[in-house]
Formats: structure tokens, sequence, C-alpha cells
């Protein structure tokens, strides 16, 4: 027997009632849900049983922690909600860390996880282990149901809070017996309302009043954009209320795609791999505008020297986030898109013409980013790192690019020019290697029709590379893009500056990435010369099929210019030729 | 210095936890902690005393304020509020010394609840430092045995506390919140 929505319906002492693994799937239809990244196990197995009636699609990851990846590239891609299913014990456990990067970077994301049945709880039954406990300080919420009637209303809450507000992930945990167990499903008595407990008011008038007269007293203004310009969709307001203040825009390394680099306002990206410009126009300011940022200590620096000439008006949804490393001098507690559009019809230019003036002269010969020619690049020239990612972006400047970790993420934040939000991905706050492949599985199902190109280096590409087989058995379009220096590049890097070039385990002995690459049943590509490179790019791009290039490159090459870790701004070191950042 | 919290919560598993991980996390001491339900059974209400030398108190109620079973967090170090202790303890008591005892136990309000040939428990329910000020002249007895519950506190609707009938009664605010 089925229902409308196609369930099976489970006769039970009243014949309305389904089993909580049928209210779960009819949840996740009702919630909109069209992709579930998940691996199946014992303890959720009811509701692996049921997937077959329900029309969301199941994507069978290589494991829990790159579902987890790929429901947060997911969510990131589409700002939607992403979903990740697995198992107890093993299985939970492996969501963590794909739960931290998500918590870190404000990724709204559902987990939904298997536990064994409630009579077993607290016995150390196999695969037991306390998930509501382990996961409580990387959840913004979670939730232990042992009852069907419970499954409902703790998923509806759970979608409802990973989206308001800040947003983040959002872990249930289901009993076993509860997934078998029937009852009916009261969608309408199962509305939330206490996710709205702590979602701020809108910013009083007499506040945004105050930050404008602030902005008409400044002479030297700069805002700061965060992560939060995406995701409180605020990307065309900020671009707005840049261009009628006439105020430029530094970017931290999640706001990089908020604002378009091609435009004149555009200062580029911050903090310890930042442009020199960049950070010494946040030195010179004497008003900062923080809009969805959290002064990340790869940001400021050396907190008490940050911005020392600067008032500082910070926007910002999560209170806690106000006044945590940096102290402002006014604090909107908001929805920044709804306070920008508010202060825009009060909005005046402010007469920056000399600061920007001097911001050009900071910059010297980068002076006009959108008109500077494209470098030449010599066919016979040495690869290195920086060149092979600008060729990789003259290729495909309008692609979503999904970085992992180290140097070759911070290349891409020096050197790629977005123009439109959702087009990079990467994690930022934690840091997670092995994120970029999965993230990339998860954006290409939220984005079909983008151009996705996974860029990792040869390290963080093996902590997630069982992911290939996903990819090819989605039978995705992925680029992938392997940065091959033989070694731990960023750590290799600090241990030079820091440890007196001590090289104490960086040095990587790699798989063959062109022969891993077809074992997986992709396409696999060398490019040891920038000729190479250029006619690899241009051969995977036609390429109908999964590719991997495993790029070879410079193993000296190094992140410049670099902050030292809890150093002023101004001990910014400076390598004698600064990568040149690519016109768009 | 002290802080003191009243966070209203609901009332479920693990809020608790909740509250105390957050506090640990952040780095932030809890000195003591009470829980009980309120007047409505859905809802619990902590008194919570904090070291806040690390952080700001604000940032303590923000991180607070971002658990979706916290309700509400206030803040009553610099409001006037009562602030309530109670203690349960066993001081040595030979028949020289029991008198002394018992005319200590009258002065600060305490109750003895036991007495052994060799010992006898006392409880109070005090402001904290009037708490203190006992154990302090108990001491030289020699205390054997102490328990205290935290402390449980109120914000002050009245300009004056209603005076008790005992020569220690006449804390003032400052007091009761001072430790």
């Amino acid at each position: 027997m089925t229902c409308p929505t196609g369930h099976r319906l489970f006769i039970s002492e009243n014949n309305l009632a389904q089993t909580g693994a049928a209210i779960l799937w009819e949840c996740l239809e009702r919630e909109g849900v069209e992709v579930v990244f998940g691996y199946p196990g014992g303890a959720i197995l009811p509701t692996y049983d049921a997937l077959e009636h329900s029309t969301v699609r199941h994507v069978l990851a290589r494991h829990e922690q790159g579902a987890a990846h790929m429901a947060d590239g997911y969510a990131r891609a589409s700002g939607r909600v992403g979903v990740v299913l697995c198992t107890s014990g093993p299985g939970a456990t492996n969501l963590v860390t794909g739960l931290a990067t998500a918590m870190m970077d404000s990724v709204p994301l559902v987990a939904i996880t298997g536990q064994v049945s409630s009579g077993l709880l607290g016995s150390d039954a196999f695969q037991e282990v306390d998930v509501t406990g382990v996961t409580l300080p990387i959840t913004k919420h979670n939730y232990l149901v042992q009852r069907p009637e419970q499954i409902a209303p703790a998923l509806r809450e759970a979608f409802a809070l990973a989206k308001s507000g800040r947003p983040g992930p959002v872990l249930v945990d289901i009993t076993k017996d509860a997934q078998l167990a029937s009852a009916d499903l009261d969608w309408d008595a199962a509305t939330p309302s206490r996710h709205l407990r702590h979602v701020p008011p809108e910013v009083p008038k007499e506040q945004l009043d105050q930050a404008l007269a602030m902005l008409r007293a400044s002479h030297r203004p700069i805002i700061l954009a965060g992560h939060g310009v995406t995701l409180s969709g605020a990307s065309a307001a900020l671009l707005r209320f840049a261009e009628t203040a006439r105020v430029p825009v530094a970017c931290t390394l999640l706001g990089l795609d908020s604002f378009p680099a091609s435009h004149p306002l555009f200062l580029g990206f911050m903090g310890m791999h930042g442009s020199p410009w960049t950070n010494l126009a946040i030195q010179e300011a004497d008003l900062i505008l923080a809009f969805g940022m959290r002064f990340d200590d790869r940001v400021t620096g050396d907190p008490a020297t940050f911005a020392p000439h600067a008032s500082k008006i910070h926007v910002e949804i999560d209170r806690a986030e106000v006044g945590k490393i940096i102290a402002v001098d006014l604090a909107l507690q908001g929805d920044l898109r709804n306070v920008l559009e508010r202060m825009q019809p009060d909005l005046a230019p402010v007469p920056t013409a000399p600061w920007l003036e001097r911001l050009e002269t900071l910059k010297g010969p980068h002076s006009d980013l959108s008109a500077e020619p494209w470098p030449p690049l010599p066919p016979s020239a040495a690869q290195g790192p920086i060149e092979v990612l600008r060729t990789l972006f003259q290729a495909a400047p309008d692609a979503i690019w999904v970085t992992d970790v180290g140097q070759h993420q911070m290349w891409e934040a020096q050197v790629m020019r977005h123009g439109r939000p959702r087009t990079l991905i990467t994690s930022g706050g934690l840091g997670t290697m092995g994120f970029a492949l999965p993230a990339a599985i998860g954006a290409k199902l939220a984005r079909p029709d983008a151009e996705v190109w996974v860029v990792a280096g040869d390290g963080g590409i093996q902590m997630n590379s069982q992911e290939f087989m996903t990819l090819v058995q989605e039978g995705l379009k992925i680029n992938v893009a392997v940065i091959n220096n033989g070694t731990l590049g960023m750590v290799r890097q600090w241990q030079t500056l820091f440890y007196e070039d001590r090289r104490s385990a960086v040095a990587l002995a790699n798989p063959d990435f062109v022969l891993l690459a077809q074992a997986y049943g992709m396409k696999g590509m060398r490019a040891s010369t920038l000729a190479e490179s250029a006619a690899a790019v241009a051969a995977a791009r036609a390429c109908p099929e999964a590719v991997l290039i495993d790029f070879v490159v410079d193993p000296e090459a190094a992140v410049y210019p670099l902050i030292p870790p809890g150093a002023r701004i101004q001990d910014m070191k400076y390598e004698p030729t600064l990568p040149t950042p690519c016109p768009r | 210095m002290f802080r003191i919290l009243i966070v209203t919560t609901d009332n479920e598993p693990g809020v608790l936890d909740r509250v105390a991980s957050t506090f640990r996390r952040r780095g932030f001491n809890i000195h003591s902690l009470t829980v009980s339900p309120t007047l409505d059974p859905l809802v619990s209400r902590m008194t919570l005393v904090t070291d806040m030398n690390a952080r700001s108190p604000r940032s303590a109620k923000a991180f607070l304020e971002r658990l979706l079973n916290v309700h509400s967090v206030v803040d009553l170090t610099e409001v006037a509020s009562l602030v309530r202790d109670v203690a349960m303890l066993r001081v040595r008591a030979t028949a020289e010394t029991r008198p002394a005892l018992f005319q200590l136990a009258q002065i600060f309000q305490a109750e003895v609840l036991d007495v052994s040939p060799d010992s006898l428990v006392m409880s109070v329910c005090a402001s904290p430092d009037r708490v203190d000020a006992l154990l302090e002249s108990l001491r030289p007895y020699g205390l054997l045995e102490l328990g205290r519950s935290g402390a449980v506190a109120m914000q002050r609707r009245s300009s004056i506390e209603v005076p008790v009938a005992t020569p220690a009664a006449n804390e003032d605010i400052e007091d009761a919140v001072s430790f």
C-alpha cells in the first residue's frame, strides 16, 4: 500500500500510521530535499529500506566524511540545506570533521544518523556511540530521537535551525526502533518555532543612522566583506552600497566571491596571505565596515595593532562574534542584506577620491586590475604553481572553484578573480584537507550546468581520494587539478620560515595520479610545462568525462606575502616578485 | 571577579551538558551551578556563578544565547539581586565547645541538625559571604566536612531587602553579590 507521495504505508492499529523511516523520507521531500549524501549501515537500515519509495536522490559516498563534505559543497553552491545520512557508531564519528568544517564556515547542514535501538542505549551495544555528546560542540544543535512521532518535529526544527540566523550544521540521531515503529505524521503540529528564539529582530533605524553618520564623517573608509555577504544573499546590495558610497571592498577568504573582482572598488584578499595593498589599506583606514565577517586570526594578525586608526562598525547576525576579537564602536546585530538595503536610500557618496588615489599608489603596478594585460607565459618557462592557477583561470574564469587546503588554496585566493557569489568553495575556518573533492561532487549536483574544478594539493587529494569512485559512479563531469609538488608545501614553507628549514615529515611519495584516475575510470593527464598545462586544461574542458590533471610544479615555491601568525600587519614578509592577480 | 547569570532553558535532557560544554569550550570557569525546574515544568532555571577573568561577560551571555534550548540569560552582577547559598557542615564538637558552637549557629541563623559525642552537623541558608563568615568562625573548632549548594539568585524588584531578625542580617546589595 502506498500513500499519495509514493511512500509505503505500514498498517498499524489506527490504520493511518507510517513507519518512522517513511516519515523521515516524507519530511525530507516536504523540506524540498532533492539529494542526500550517505552511507548505509546497521542502525540506519530501516531508513535505507524505505529509500526506494522516495523521490530523493541518494548519492553513495565511499566514506562518511566524504558524504558530509559533499552535503557541505552542495549547500555552499546552492544556498540550500545539505543533507548527509549514515549509520551509528563509526559512521557517525566519521562525520565529525565534516560537521566541524560546516560549523566553522556557517554552512547549513542536516546530518541524520542511525542509532542503536532505544533499549540498548547506554549499554555499549555494537556500533553504539554517544553521537549527540560527541558532536555537541560542532553542531548548532543536535537531537536524540527515540520515538517515531518525534522524527518530524526534530527534522523540521533541524532544517529551520540549520538555515536561520547564522547557518550551521544540525544533527538528528534516530534510534533504530524509532525508524521501525509507526506513528502518524502530523506535519503542521511539527511546525518549528524555537529556532526563532535567538534570531535578532530588525536593526533599529537609529543604529542605521548612526552608521551612516560615521560613514559620512569618514575620509578613509573600507568595507571588509566576509562569508556573511553570500550567506545573507547580500552581494547585489553590497555592490550598490559600495558604488553609491564609493567605498573600497576588501574580502576575507570566504568573502572573495561576494564582490566582483573586476570592479574598480575591489581591493582583494586580506589577511595572512592577502595583498599587501589590501592589508596596508586596512591599517590606514579611518573607518572599518565589517560586513558578515568575524575578525579571524588569519585576517587580523595581532589584534592589538589591527586597523589602529579606524572606527569600526560590525554588521553581524551572531552577537557572540561582536567584540570577540576586536572591540567595535558600533555593532549592528542583524541580517546584512536587510541592513544594507535599508541604509541604501539614505546613502550618499563619501568624498573618498583622495583615499582611492592613495590606494592606487599602494597597489603600484597592479593599479588597474581589470585592464592589466595578461602576462605572456613563455612556453619554455619552468612551471610555477601560480602560473598553473593563472592558466586554469584564464581557461575557465566563470567556473566554480573548489579548493582544498594549503598553498594552492592561498594562490587561488590571490590570483583567481571571482565574478559571482558561490564560485569559490573552500574550507576557510577549519582548514580541512581532503575537503575539495567531495565538496565539488556536492557542488556539481547542486549546479549541474556549472563548470566545476577541484584544485587540490598532492597531499590533500589523497585524504578523500576514495570519492573519485563516487564521482564516476554518479557520472559527474568534474575536472580535478592536482597541484603536485611532492611535498606538504604549506607545512614545508612554515618549517622553512619558522623552524630554520628543518623539514620534518613533509616529503610525499605519491601514487601515479594519472594511473590512479584511470583506475577509477576517469581520464588522467600529466602536465609538467606551461605549454603542456595549457593544452591539458583545454583537453580536460573539452572531454565529456571527469578528468584529473597532475600538474607537476616547482616544489620550492612558497606563498607570499605572508604575515607571520600573531604578528602585526606591517611585519608582512614579501618575496621579491609578488604574484600578479589575474585580469578579468 | 565573579558574575551571576540566571539562565532559563528548556527542561530537557542534555541541556545542562550544552550549557556546561559552552563554558568549557570558551574557557570560562564555572564556580557554581544550580539547576531546577521553575513554576513552568517545561522550563528550567540555572544560577551560574562564573569567574570572568578570561573574557568579557557579554560574550559568555552571547555564547549561551546561541544555544537553541536557552530562553534567556540575565546577568545579575550589576543589578540589585538576592543570592542564597545552602551549606551543610560537620564541625568537631566537645562538651566544652558545644555551647559556643550553638551560640555561633544562633548568630548565623544556622540550624543544628545532628549532635554526636565528638561533632555536630549544621545547615545554613544565607548569602555566600555570610556562609563564608560562618565557616571562618567555625574553622578554629575543626571543620570535618562541608557541602555547599552553590548560589541561587533572584533579581530584586524592591529597593530594600526585607529584614530578618538576626544581628547580622544587615547585609547590603553589594555584599550579596561580592562573595
